[in-house]
C-alpha cells in the first residue's frame, strides 16, 4: 500500500474512531485520584466567605483541557460561598473565558464589587505575579471592564497576597505561583495542569506547595464528578477512552506488520 | 559615550538586582516601597514590548508585501486583522460584540484546529513510526501504553492495576526526572543571576564580549 493512501486510510479510522463517543456514549465511573481529592479537600477546608483568588491562565489552544478545570475551581467557589477575585497573568485569551465563566455559572446572592470583582488581564507573567503579591492597589487600578477598583469593597478588603485564603490556579502553569506567591506568602494553593504539564508540578504538590494538584482533562472529569456534575472534562474522557485505545491498537498493528515484514520498514 | 553605554546598564541591573533580593531578607519600609515599585516598572516595560512586538510584526511583513515576496497575500491579510482588531479593542473594549466575534468564531475555532491536526500527526506516528527497534524504544513503548490507560478511565475498566502502574511511570520516573532538571534550572538560573549582577554577564543588553 502506498504511504500517502495509508496516511489517508489512518486518518479516516482516527475520525470514525473519535466520532464513536458521540454515537455510542460509554460513561465509564472514574475513580479519583490523591490528588484531586485533596484538592477538593483543601477548598472545602477554607471557612464559607473567605476571600479566593480564581486564576483563568491558558490559551486558546489548552483551553479545551484547562478551561473545565478552572470552571470546576469557580463552580466550588461560589458553593463555598467564598468571595472571589479573578486574575489573568499569562495568557490574554484567558480574560474572554473567564467572562465565558462567568456568565455560565449561577451568581444568585452575589453582587460585582462586593462579592467577586474580574480584575482581568496583567502583563509581565511572574513579574505581574510577584508585584500582585506585594500590593495588589499599586499593580491594579481598575477591573476586566476599565471601571475603578478602588471604591469596590472587596478591594478594599485586599491589599496583597497576605488577605487571599486560597489561590485556584486554573492554568497550566502554576510554577510562577509557587515561586512568587507560595514561597513569601505561604500561601494555600491548589492547581489545574494539562498533560504534559502535569508530571513537572507533581514535584510541587509532592513536597506540600501545592495542597492539591489536578491531571488535565481527568482530573478535571474527576473534580466535576466530586461536585456532582458531567461537564466538558467528562465529555473529554468519553472521547479519550477511544483515542487512547486507538493510538494503542495503532502501536500494536504497526509493530506486528514491521516483524512480520522482518523489520525491513 | 562607553560609560553609558558599556557600564550604566550593569549598575542599574546590580542595583535593581539588589534591591529585590534584599527585600526578601531585609524588612525595611523604604526597602520594600523601592522594590514594589521597580516590580511595577517591571510590569508597565513588559506592556510596553507589546506594541513594539506589533511595530516588528508591520515592519517585517510591511516589507514582504512591497517585495511581493512569495505568499505576500497573507501578509496583507495578517495587517488588516492586527489593525482590525486593534480598532475593534480600541474603540469598544474587548466587551465589542465584533471583538467576541472575532474570538469565538476565528481566533479560538482556528488555534483549535491546529492543534487538534496534532493528534492526526500522533495516530499517523503510532502507526508508522513507534517501532519496537530496540530496548530503549520498547520501553518508550511500554510507558506511553500504560499513560495512555492511566489518563483514560478504560484503563482501569481493563484492569484496575493498569492505572496504578502508569500513574507510578508519571509520578516515579517522570516527575522524578523533572525534578532533577527543575533544580538543575534553578540553579543555573542562580549562577545567571550573581553573574548579572556582577557584571560578568552583558548578553542580556546586547553586547556580545
Amino acid at each position: 500500500m502506498e504511504a500517502s493512501t495509508l496516511r489517508k486510510l489512518i486518518h479516516l479510522s482516527f475520525i470514525v474512531a473519535l466520532s464513536l463517543p458521540f454515537i455510542f456514549p460509554i460513561n465509564i465511573p472514574i475513580s479519583v485520584n490523591k490528588s484531586t481529592q485533596d484538592a477538593y479537600n483543601t477548598v472545602e477546608s477554607i471557612p464559607e466567605g473567605s476571600i479566593a483568588l480564581i486564576n483563568f491562565d491558558f490559551s486558546t489552544q489548552s483551553a479545551p483541557e484547562v478551561y473545565p478545570q478552572a470552571l470546576a475551581f469557580l463552580k466550588h467557589a461560589i458553593r463555598r460561598h467564598f468571595k472571589f477575585v479573578i486574575t489573568t497573568f499569562e495568557s490574554p485569551d484567558a480574560v474572554l473565558y473567564a467572562k465565558q465563566a462567568l456568565a455560565s455559572v449561577d451568581l444568585t446572592g452575589y453582587k460585582y464589587g462586593k462579592d467577586y470583582v474580574h480584575l482581568g488581564y496583567f502583563p509581565g507573567k511572574e513579574t505581574s505575579i510577584s508585584a500582585f503579591g506585594r500590593d495588589v492597589h499599586g499593580l491594579v487600578k481598575t477591573d476586566a471592564d476599565g471601571s475603578s477598583i478602588v471604591d469596590m469593597p472587596l478591594m478594599q478588603q485586599i491589599q496583597s497576597a497576605k488577605d487571599i485564603s486560597i489561590w485556584l490556579i486554573g492554568s497550566y502553569n502554576s510554577q510562577p505561583f509557587i515561586t512568587q506567591i507560595y514561597a513569601p506568602y505561604n500561601a494555600i494553593m491548589i492547581s489545574a495542569s494539562d498533560g504534559s504539564s502535569y508530571q513537572s508540578l507533581y514535584t510541587y504538590y509532592q513536597s506540600k506547595q501545592l495542597k492539591g494538584l489536578l491531571n488535565g482533562a481527568r482530573g478535571g472529569a474527576e473534580y466535576e464528578g466530586l461536585l456532582g456534575y458531567a461537564g466538558q472534562a467528562k465529555a473529554i474522557m468519553n472521547v479519550q477512552n477511544f483515542s487512547h485505545v486507538f493510538f494503542i491498537g495503532a502501536i500494536v498493528i504497526g509493530n506486528i506488520i514491521y516483524f512480520r515484514r522482518g523489520k525491513k520498514q | 559615550m562607553s560609560l553609558i553605554r558599556r557600564d550604566l546598564p550593569v549598575w542599574i541591573a546590580f542595583l535593581v538586582g539588589v534591591i529585590i533580593l534584599a527585600d526578601y531578607v531585609f524588612t525595611f519600609p523604604g526597602l520594600q516601597v523601592a522594590s514594589t515599585t521597580l516590580t511595577n516598572w517591571a510590569v508597565i516595560v513588559t506592556a510596553f514590548s507589546f506594541g513594539i512586538g506589533a511595530l516588528n510584526i508591520i515592519q517585517r511583513q510591511s516589507k514582504i508585501i512591497i517585495r511581493r515576496d512569495k505568499y505576500w497575500i497573507y501578509s496583507v491579510v495578517l495587517i488588516i486583522i492586527l489593525f482590525g482588531t486593534l480598532g475593534i479593542g480600541l474603540v469598544g473594549s474587548i466587551n465589542h460584540p465584533y471583538y467576541k466575534i472575532l474570538f469565538d468564531n476565528v481566533m479560538a475555532p482556528l488555534n483549535v484546529t491546529m492543534s487538534s491536526m496534532l493528534a492526526f500527526f500522533l495516530a499517523s506516528a503510532a502507526f508508522r513510526v513507534f517501532r519496537a527497534k530496540n530496548f530503549e524504544s520498547i520501553l518508550l513503548l511500554i510507558a506511553a501504553v500504560f499513560v495512555m490507560l492511566q489518563n483514560a478511565p478504560i484503563g482501569e475498566l481493563i484492569w484496575p492495576g493498569l492505572p496504578v502502574i502508569g500513574d507510578f511511570f508519571v509520578t516515579g520516573f517522570a516527575a522524578g526526572g523533572n525534578r532533577g532538571i527543575q533544580i538543575g534550572a534553578a540553579i543555573a538560573s542562580i549562577g545567571f543571576g550573581v553573574r548579572i549582577l556582577i557584571g560578568q554577564e552583558k548578553r542580556w543588553f546586547g553586547r556580545t564580549e
